[in-house]
């Protein structure tokens, strides 16, 4: 790929510290990313993998700017998130969109779908806007996520959680983003919602060209949508490359045991696995 | 796991869970026919308004106000449940019949330590207090913790999301329960520490070798854990049978669905299919007298909707589907299996 990559982290690490003790003298520290490089193209979906605690989250704040990195840098479109105008750096930001992994709480329940939608809008800064444009692009946003024609006047509380998350992919389009980082955006859904969503993702990276950063420790769904995948454990990248090859031959014993530790698609294969401890 | 069968230790016959809303009675389960033998493992796969839950608060006795059972009968240990006065089914709620949620963190009381939970579960099964601290630790090594007096004196916030399941574990097992419930006991939890507790989990099951109904909304991991395995959908149990079977050769169009759904790790990589419209909610279910699932189902005939179906096949697999609907599906998917998932609905949507 030739193109200029829409999100980079040049070796940007993040290391918490926090104070304890009389006038928090003692000073610990603890390395949530250790140093990490990663670009992400134009409408590729990049997968993270690791189990609870691997720093999977913490690369995703970084992109979004959330969290400062202690070392390195974070450029978003060509633009340094870390040494630049407010003004530059507000508009790289907006770039990027999130989608959580609890739809319900991410969601105003007094706000209707409607409202929800145009106020995404608004903080996108599509100002140019008036009321009659901004109901128009909000109609158009929920057709593209498949919304039915009667959701904009609920209210989340009335919806499906499937329906729910579909309002939070449709606000995160709302800012016309480069990129989208989906943190574990599946995992409280059923299959067959689940199975909606995920094509969801893969029309629209079809029809609009976005990127996608995939935070799941469900490695079916990462090889479902992902080109590419990094295996995390403790802050640190252990193992990153194509989806296939790395799930068809891993070459570190922890992302062996992540793949050991999904149930496999016939009864007939014995799980779980009983060598699993001395590898994670 | 062990495969030892005598008497069920629970029985479900032709059970009806009946909710009244507006007057109108609707079956929140329906005709629902199962058993668990001692030391076997039943799963109960299904997604959320299967009425999962409802069947495990049904069998230990906490349903919500306004549901009631109108027909069948439920036997725990040859005992009538259902006719049992109401003191006596408390008495064995945590004693006979053990139950692990799903949220760990949310069943342990933030304010007590684990010593001050055991110690108040521990009083009700009736371990005299001297030797309550010593019954804890043991509990709590035989699920691996390690330093389990230290862990005692801990609250729940300073574990983790599997200690915290495994003490909960450590915990149901501490009564030397007949039944255990487990309550999607691994939905919360990452790949790794799901493998760890459901070792864990069925350790003790063997050592303690209690019947355990394994609710989960997987059905491969259920396939894989338990003996048997019952696929929920809207109230019905739409098939049942060895899990082997289940998994490998499923038979109703709602398993297969559910299983290809399910994106695979390994294999050629496919689009997965989608089904259509949602499972139906309480209130929509009155209307259909048959099969719940035809509205969606790719093979339904004009006749699914009128009756609901029970067959058996002689290795016990039960299906609720008719025949004729099998039939339609097979004629689609004589071709390769692989492309058989994907054509099933081309051929449905063509008819």
């Amino acid at each position: 790929m030739g193109a200029q990559p829409v999100a980079e982290l040049r070796e940007a690490a993040l290391t918490y510290t926090s104070r304890s003790g009389v006038f928090g003298q003692r000073k610990t520290s603890f390395d949530a990313v250790k140093p990490l490089s990663l670009q992400i193209f134009p409408g590729e979906f990049v997968g993270i993998v690791g189990e609870s605690g691997s720093g999977k989250t913490s690369v995703s704040r970084l992109l979004m700017g959330i969290e400062q990195p202690t070392d390195g840098r974070v450029m978003i479109g060509g633009e340094d998130l870390t040494h630049g105008s407010a003004e530059r750096v507000r508009r790289a930001r907006e770039q990027v969109q999130i989608i959580f992994q609890d739809p319900q709480s991410a969601l105003n329940p007094r706000r209707s779908v409607e409202r929800l939608l145009t106020q995404a809008l608004e903080a996108a800064g599509v100002a140019s806007l008036d009321a009659k444009q901004r109901l128009a692009r909000a109609q158009s946003v929920q057709r593209d996520v498949g919304l039915p024609a009667d959701t904009l006047t609920r209210f989340p509380t009335q919806l499906s959680g499937g329906q729910k998350q579909r309002v939070n992919i449709g606000r995160a389009l709302c800012a016309s983003p480069q990129l989208i980082v989906a943190d574990e955006i599946v995992s409280g859904l059923d299959v067959s919602v689940q199975a909606q969503i995920l094509n969801l993702l893969l029309e629209l990276r079809r029809e609009r060209q976005i990127a996608l950063l995939l935070i799941s420790h469900d490695l079916s769904v990462v090889r479902y949508l992902c080109s590419r995948v990094l295996v995390m454990r403790r802050g640190e990248v252990v193992e990153q490359g194509l989806t296939e090859e790395v799930f068809a031959a891993p070459r570190h014993p922890y992302t062996r045991a992540l793949i050991d530790a999904v149930p496999s698609d016939h009864a007939g294969t014995p799980w779980p696995p009983a060598e699993l401890e001395e590898a994670a | 796991m062990a495969t030892q069968t005598t008497e069920a230790v629970l029985q479900l016959d032709g059970v009806t869970l009946t909710a009244k809303l507006g007057g109108v009675p609707v079956a929140a389960l329906r005709d629902l026919k199962l058993s668990i033998g001692q030391g076997r493992v039943l799963g109960v796969v299904g997604e959320s308004g299967a009425g999962k839950s409802m069947l495990a608060r049904l069998i230990s006795g906490l349903l919500p106000g306004g549901f009631t059972v109108t027909s069948g009968s439920m036997h725990f240990a040859g005992q009538d449940m259902l006719a049992m006065p109401q003191a006596k089914r408390r008495e064995l709620l945590g004693r006979k019949i053990a139950f692990i949620p799903q949220e760990p963190l949310t069943a342990l009381n933030p304010l007590w330590t684990i010593a001050d939970t055991f110690n108040e579960h521990l009083a009700r099964v009736g371990v005299p207090s001297d030797e309550r601290w010593e019954t804890a630790r043991k509990a709590l090594e035989s699920v691996q913790l390690p330093v389990p007096a230290d862990m005692l004196k801990r609250y729940p916030h300073q574990l983790s999301g599997g200690q915290c399941q495994r003490v909960l574990i450590a915990m149901a097992f501490a009564s030397n329960p007949a039944l255990l419930i487990a309550d999607e006991p691994t939905t919360a939890l990452d790949v790794i520490t799901q493998t760890r507790v459901m070792r864990m989990l069925a350790e003790q099951q063997r050592v303690h070798s209690t019947a355990v109904l394994l609710i989960t909304h997987d059905l491969r991991l259920a396939a894989h854990v338990c003996d048997d395995v019952a696929v929920m959908y809207a109230g019905d149990l739409v098939e049942y049978g060895p899990a082997r079977d289940v998994l490998d050769e499923s038979r109703h169009p709602y398993t297969r669905a559910l299983k290809y759904a399910t994106p695979d790790l390994t294999g050629p990589r496919r689009r997965l299919p989608v089904l259509g419209q949602q499972m139906p909610g309480l209130s929509a279910l009155a209307g259909i007298a048959g099969c719940r699932f035809a509205p969606r189902c790719p093979s339904a005939g004009s006749a699914c909707a009128a009756v609901l179906h029970d067959r058996v096949a002689p290795n016990g697999h039960r299906v609720a589907c008719s025949e004729a609907c099998e039939h339609r599906r097979r004629r689609c998917c004589r071709l390769r299996p692989s492309w058989a998932r994907n054509r099933w609905r081309n051929c449905a949507r063509q008819r």
